[in-house]
């Protein structure tokens, strides 16, 4: 997927557009993390790769793949069972149902009890669970994930950030991810997009061959923090 | 459950105190009527009220379910053409707030007296409510929810029937509980002029200074209303219960 000259503000917006002349290419079947504080353009830049915001002059360029999409708050239907909000997705495009496929995901995400339940008897780490497993459905090939974890408690997020790394691994996916922490971004990218705060440019953290961390002990981790922490601070103070 | 035990015998208190006061003429007769007097008319002319009661019951049942159906129908219909939304809006508000008396005779001009012009007045009156609220309702899906429906690319209709609708729900029963109590309105109103049923009842008893006879109306008129809304809680749930089966 390679975006090129991308140029886009909003409808209201005046001054400056939030990107100008965007080139950004982004490598498959790996984990890139989009890194920044809040408001810097990062979830805008997300919802332009997953089509749902357009930018005024751009060329995109994407072979036809299957996408999902994560969204901040597990954005379940109250109405539906939670079986039924996993199956939305096929249901509306009318695709077929992978009996033993919905299986392994519901197995692999731990959530065997929750589906003829509803999502108001869920806790927010379930209905995060259900919302990874209703993207999961279609069997996509890209992934976009848009600050999935943040409002989610400590031990929770923690467990799901090592779930996502064996699903990525398990499924070859692309994954597109939003965060604002560190941490995160650390823990989870194989490759890390820096936005600076005031002019939203992307600055690109990469690393060749990036290890799974076993523990968030390891030196290793606190040393990638570290960078990633100096590097941000350098390209926002320029 | 403990208030649910206490209210007849709050309401039994109350009635005998009225019975008591009466009697011994510290409220007149001729203004407020005696419970007992109230039970002898029901005993012992049964017809005098209940044949006016079964009319304005079946005439506030009927419009009240016409005007709902109508009204919803309309409100997905003006939800997907905005423009109509434009040329509907400010004729459905001068139908709310113009008040229905003032219409009714009009439509009995227009319909004659009988029931036509009855069920005319109350579906105006029930229309708006429903029509108003779920317009609001549809217009209020989450904004996550609708951005889900884009990524997802959901047709037109799949995103009124499995997003909009069910997401109305709430407002929608809103609507239906308000309309339920003005379709007694309605009816009582239209029956004034084009008389029958209970309304005509209040009517004739108010020119012959028989307040036991509209006490009467006013204790049926009330358990028509009550009626409407366990009426409406049923066929609420009924539709619902179906509509969400088929829609899981």
């Amino acid at each position: 997927m390679e975006i090129k000259n991308l140029t886009f503000s909003f409808e209201n917006q005046t001054g400056s557009p939030l990107f100008q002349d965007l080139n950004l290419k982004i490598a498959p079947e790996k984990l890139t993390v989009f890194l920044g504080p809040s408001g810097c353009g990062k979830s805008t830049l997300l919802r332009i790769f997953a089509g749902l915001l357009k930018g005024k002059t751009d060329s995109f360029f994407s072979a036809q793949k299957t996408e999902s999409f994560v969204f901040q708050e597990a954005n379940l239907l109250s109405w539906l069972t939670n079986q039924k909000n996993i199956m939305l997705p096929i249901d509306l495009a009318n695709q077929s149902f992978d009996a033993n496929y919905f299986t392994e995901i519901i197995r692999l995400l731990k959530i065997e009890d929750c589906l003829l339940k509803r999502p108001s008897d869920l806790s927010g780490g379930q209905k995060m669970r259900v919302s990874i497993a209703r993207a999961l459905i279609t069997k996509p090939e890209v992934l976009y994930m848009d600050e999935p974890f943040s409002a989610l408690d400590e031990p929770t997020r923690l467990k799901l950030q090592d779930e996502l790394l064996v699903i990525q691994k398990k499924f070859k996916m692309t994954i597109l991810f939003v965060t604002h922490s560190f941490y995160e971004a650390a823990y989870l990218g194989d490759r890390v997009l820096i936005f600076a705060s005031k002019k939203p440019t992307v600055f690109v953290y990469d690393q060749e061959n990036k290890k799974n961390f076993n523990s968030r002990f390891e030196p290793e981790y606190q040393k990638k923090v570290q960078e990633i922490s100096s590097y941000f601070e350098k390209e926002a103070s320029k | 459950m403990k208030i649910l035990k206490a209210t007849p015998l709050f309401y039994f208190i109350l009635f005998a105190a009225i019975e008591f006061l009466v009697r011994n003429d510290v409220v007149s007769v001729s203004l407020v009527p005696k419970p007992s007097q109230i039970l002898e008319l029901f005993w012992q002319q049964p017809g005098v009220i209940l044949e006016p009661f079964f009319r304005t019951l079946s005439l506030a049942i009927v419009a009240y379910i016409l005007s709902s159906v109508f009204a919803f129908f309309l409100a997905l219909l003006v939800k997907q053409f905005s423009l109509l939304q434009n040329y509907l809006m400010p004729l459905t508000l001068f139908f709310q707030t113009v008040p229905i008396i003032a219409v009714a005779p009009l439509l009995v001009i227009y319909f004659g007296f009988g029931v036509p012009s009855i069920l005319a007045a109350a579906l105006i009156v029930c229309f708006f409510p429903v029509f108003a609220s779920t317009l609001v309702g549809l217009s209020h899906v989450s904004k996550n929810h609708a951005e889900l429906f884009q990524f997802l690319k959901a047709t037109p209709w799949q995103k009124l029937t499995r997003l909009e609708i069910p997401s109305a729900v709430p407002y929608i029963l809103a609507g239906l509980k308000t309309s339920a109590g003005l379709s007694v309105v309605g009816v009582v109103s239209g029956e004034f002029l084009a008389g029958g049923g209970l309304g005509a009842l209040i009517d004739s008893a108010r020119l012959q200074q028989r307040v036991d006879l509209v006490f009467a109306s006013l204790l049926c008129l009330s358990l028509i209303g009550l009626g409407m809304m366990k009426l409406t809680e049923y066929l609420f749930r009924l539709i619902f219960k179906a509509y969400f089966a088929k829609i899981e």
